[in-house]
């Protein structure tokens, strides 16, 4: 089942005002969610890129499995 | 039953460690996103009380949540899905680190961002239909408890997929209270609703009608 399904599964004229009504606020919430979850994305890949070069470069690459494999 | 990104980070080596550290979200994202929620799921249930209020004949009436239980209910629940978003993001996060190798930092940051997109875009969606779907329900339940309305309910839209909303709408009209106590979304991606047809002649005056005070 859709997100959004067809106006035409809405049985009454009614139902189907809401719905629109409901899509509004809907669509609302989703832009105020999408920018904070942009927010904490850009806030999380800032972190990545501050990463220190001595600290990365300290950073064992090796994972587990690999160093049991070998 | 939740999942668990912790026991991953011990399949991991040093450096997606400390890119799964940068990357994920800790406890200061879901305070952000459980207010965010909270402010998103307020204005849910303001605009289904204006609904509501429509149907019971009294258009144009704009809600006004500020009753402390309520706001308390509210609170909860957005407190609960900000954990349960964060836990997820931080368990898929794990797994796509898991599959990489790459040499530089700013190769990871490029994949991050990629990822993130691609996750978001699946996942917003249905975060903001159950905020808005929680809400709404709650505010049905709250409106027609506190005005002392009585009426009956079909579940909407008419169609549907799952066994739970299928049964519902096999149903046809049911009384307002079987509606209130079963209240959608029943699943992720739920898109229904209760259209509630209130006894108006039971209806308060408008001086007297409950409108989230």
């Amino acid at each position: 089942m859709a997100s959004n399904p067809d106006l035409s599964s809405f049985s009454t004229k009614a139902a189907r005002s809401q719905e629109q009504h409901r899509r509004k606020t809907r669509q609302r919430m989703l832009a105020h969610w999408q920018r904070l979850v942009q927010t904490l994305t850009a806030d999380s890949a800032a972190r990545i890129a501050d990463i220190p070069a001595a600290m990365w470069d300290a950073a064992d690459k090796t994972t587990p499995e690999a160093e049991r494999a070998a | 039953m939740p999942l668990e990104w912790e026991p991953l980070l011990q399949n991991m080596s040093e450096a997606q460690r400390l890119i799964h550290e940068r990357a994920r979200l800790d406890s200061v994202d879901v305070q952000r996103m459980s207010a965010e929620l909270l402010a998103l799921r307020r204005q849910a249930f303001n605009d289904e009380l204006l609904l509501q209020a429509e149907a019971l004949g009294y258009p144009d009436q704009r809600g006004n949540l500020t009753d402390e239980y309520l706001l308390a209910e509210l609170e909860a629940q957005s407190e609960e899905d900000a954990k349960s978003i964060a836990n997820t993001f931080n368990y898929f996060l794990a797994v796509g680190l898991l599959a990489l190798l790459f040499p530089t930092v700013k190769d990871y940051e490029r994949w991050f961002l990629q990822w993130s997109a691609e996750y978001w875009a699946q996942k917003d969606p249905v975060i903001v239909q159950i905020a808005a779907g929680t809400a709404a329900a709650l505010a049905q339940q709250a409106f027609y408890q506190r005005n002392r309305v009585g009426g009956s309910a079909k579940l909407q839209p008419r169609t549907a997929v799952c066994p739970v909303c299928l049964g519902w709408i096999a149903r046809g009209l049911v009384p307002l209270f079987v509606a209130l106590n079963n209240p959608p979304p029943y699943h992720p991606r739920c898109p229904h609703y209760w259209e509630i047809r209130p006894e108006r002649a039971a209806a308060p005056s408008l001086a007297d009608l409950w409108m989230g005070e």
